[in-house]
């Protein structure tokens, strides 16, 4: 699978604070790739770089394989769209023309797509009314459909469903899958609402504190999760000691609820808990979050594990 | 280059700006159109021969001083400003189109725009001359013409510096303010200076021994290349009025709109290149 996109030591400095720190990267072509990370982790910076908004302090990047240093990163440029933070989209203009704006600063001659692009984002019975009167998703949609103008081969979303509606996330998530299946377009996106990233991406990379944690594919992350069963009882206090006697991994949740990670029968927890005189609720099986395995990564990096 | 101008010129025309334009034009004019009747009220109305002259229009035009910079401080905010403000420069930027094209395209239109609310005004000078309910000796002179060229370079200096000040000043409410307060602070700047440049070169004084009236150089005069300077940017300042003497100084505003825009938009450009856009 080629990359659309690699970033080689990628480090961006504001004064004295190292806000991405050799961050290398290969995002592979048709691929849904998800950068999962706290709040400063760098992802905002690492995209605003590699969308031409902010240069690097020092590191490369290539785009289609034109390295950022060559002049031609200007046109290959126009291979690329992009969200970051929130849509760029002029509140005075309608959907149809904020597209057309858009087809104008790529240099298209042809305005005859736009409808099938609004189609795409379902904002085609928008008329003439203006983006400033849209609704929240309805300004992520036309925002979307702004980045895809000219087909791009990677869309570079930052945070694309923050405060939508449960409604406007499944919408969003639909339209993205669509996307990438139907145009194959590569697709860049961090979310906080790691679930949600976990329901569309094919590919991770881990961010903390401007480096990359760890990068591997949906299918191997799958298999790293660890299965867990989940707890219910009456006291977790009381059952920790006999768990701990019996070298089962385990994490308390609260006072009732507890996720054991060994492979162990029901039967069994069941005995050592009439042992420690706690009584067993319910036992369900709880896989690993997406979230749960990005906080123990970001808890060995930082050595508490 | 030209996808920068067309994406411009697309913003200008289909967002209303063009037309709030007008309609502030037109406003504008006849608001300066009115103010001059009621200040030459007499002279025009009252007076006979009752008569509209050029002078009439020469003064409505001096009202332009005042009126084009606030009208294209407003504009470049509301034109490149919102671009900035909403990110929509970014659209542009992460689509490739060259930094320094999206600076050059911005300032074309806001020039444009400028240049475009002072014909509208000063036709309508024109017109209201010509059709006013009185004789009217109105005519195109080149007396008028000098005028004219001096106000609209004036605006073409003013409509660089204010597209410098929206491009780097993410607020656009700041920029404007920082853009209107430089209206009173040229027009002070040039008292002060006018001041300046009249310290006597001498001054006497009484001897108190011989009670005799004697001279002596006077510190406070400046002379040499800096009186020259000074010369130069109180002469060529639009608050100077040293323009409606003759049409032989639309040379010298020439070259001070020509340094003001040079200079502004070289620094743009500069910047531009190396600013990080959020």
């Amino acid at each position: 699978m080629d990359n659309v996109l690699s970033t080689k030591d990628l480090c961006k400095k504001y004064g004295r604070a190292d806000v991405l720190k050799n961050v290398t990267l290969d995002i592979p072509s048709g691929s849904i790739f998800g950068l999962v990370g706290r709040n400063g982790a760098g992802k905002t910076t690492l995209m605003r770089v590699i969308t031409g908004l902010a240069n690097p302090t020092s590191g490369s990047y290539s785009l289609g394989g034109i390295p950022n240093t060559d002049h031609k990163i200007l046109s290959v440029r126009r291979r690329m769209g992009s969200i970051i933070e929130s849509p760029a989209i002029y509140k005075n203009l309608s959907a149809y023309d904020n597209v057309k704006l858009q087809y104008i600063n790529l240099g298209m001659t042809s305005f005859d797509t736009i409808p099938e692009l609004l189609e795409l984002v379902e904002l085609s019975d928008t008329g003439k009314k203006k983006a400033g009167k849209f609704s929240l998703g309805m300004r992520q949609r036309l925002g979307i459909a702004v980045a895809l103008c000219g087909k791009p081969d990677i869309l570079v979303l930052d945070e694309p469903i923050n405060g939508l509606d449960p409604q406007g996330i499944i919408q969003m998530r639909e339209i993205l899958l669509r996307i990438n299946h139907e145009k194959h377009t590569t697709i860049l996106i961090s979310s906080h609402i790691l679930e949600e990233l976990s329901k569309l991406a094919t590919h991770y990379a881990f961010i903390e504190k401007g480096e990359i944690l760890q990068t591997l594919s949906s299918s191997e992350l799958m298999s790293k999760v660890r299965k867990a069963s989940r707890l219910k009882v009456s006291s977790t206090e009381l059952l920790c000691p006999v768990f701990d006697r019996e070298k089962i991994e385990y994490k308390v949740e609260d006072d009732e609820n507890m996720d054991i990670f060994s492979d162990i029968t029901a039967s069994r927890i069941i005995g050592l808990a009439n042992e420690a005189g706690v009584e067993v609720t319910s036992i369900t099986e709880n896989n690993e979050s997406l979230e749960g395995y990005f906080m123990n990564l970001v808890a060995k990096k930082d050595g508490i594990s | 280059m030209i996808r920068a101008l067309k994406s411009s010129f697309f913003r200008f025309f289909s967002t209303g700006l063009f037309v709030k334009l007008l309609i502030i034009s037109v406003v504008l004019g006849a608001f300066a159109i009115l103010q001059t009747c009621a200040s030459e009220y007499y002279m025009y109305f009252v007076s006979r021969p009752r008569y509209l002259t050029n002078e009439f229009v020469i003064f409505c035009i001096l009202k332009l001083v005042y009126t084009m910079p606030f009208a294209t401080a407003v504009f470049s905010m509301m034109f490149t400003g919102n671009d900035v403000a909403f990110r929509t420069i970014n659209n542009k930027i992460t689509t490739g189109v060259s930094r320094v094209n999206i600076y050059i395209a911005d300032l074309t239109v806001t020039v444009f725009a400028s240049l475009l609310s002072l014909f509208v005004m000063t036709g309508l000078f024109f017109l209201f001359g010509r059709l006013a309910p009185v004789k009217s000796a109105v005519t195109f002179s080149k007396y008028i013409a000098g005028i004219f060229v001096q106000v609209l370079l004036i605006t073409v200096a003013f409509a660089s510096v204010y597209t410098l000040l929206q491009f780097f000043i993410s607020t656009k409410l700041l920029a404007l303010i920082i853009s209107l307060i430089m209206i009173p602070c040229l027009m002070f700047g040039n008292m002060y200076i006018e001041v300046c440049l009249q310290e006597p070169y001498r001054e006497s004084y009484k001897d108190e021994e011989t009670g005799e009236l004697c001279w002596k150089l006077n510190d406070e005069y400046i002379g040499g290349t800096p009186r020259k300077i000074l010369t130069f940017i109180y002469e060529t300042s639009p608050y100077s009025y040293k323009f409606i003497e003759n049409e032989e100084h639309v040379p010298q505003e020439a070259i001070a709109a020509g340094i003001v825009f040079v200079l502004s938009s070289a620094a743009g450009i500069t910047s531009i290149t190396k600013k990080e856009y959020q």
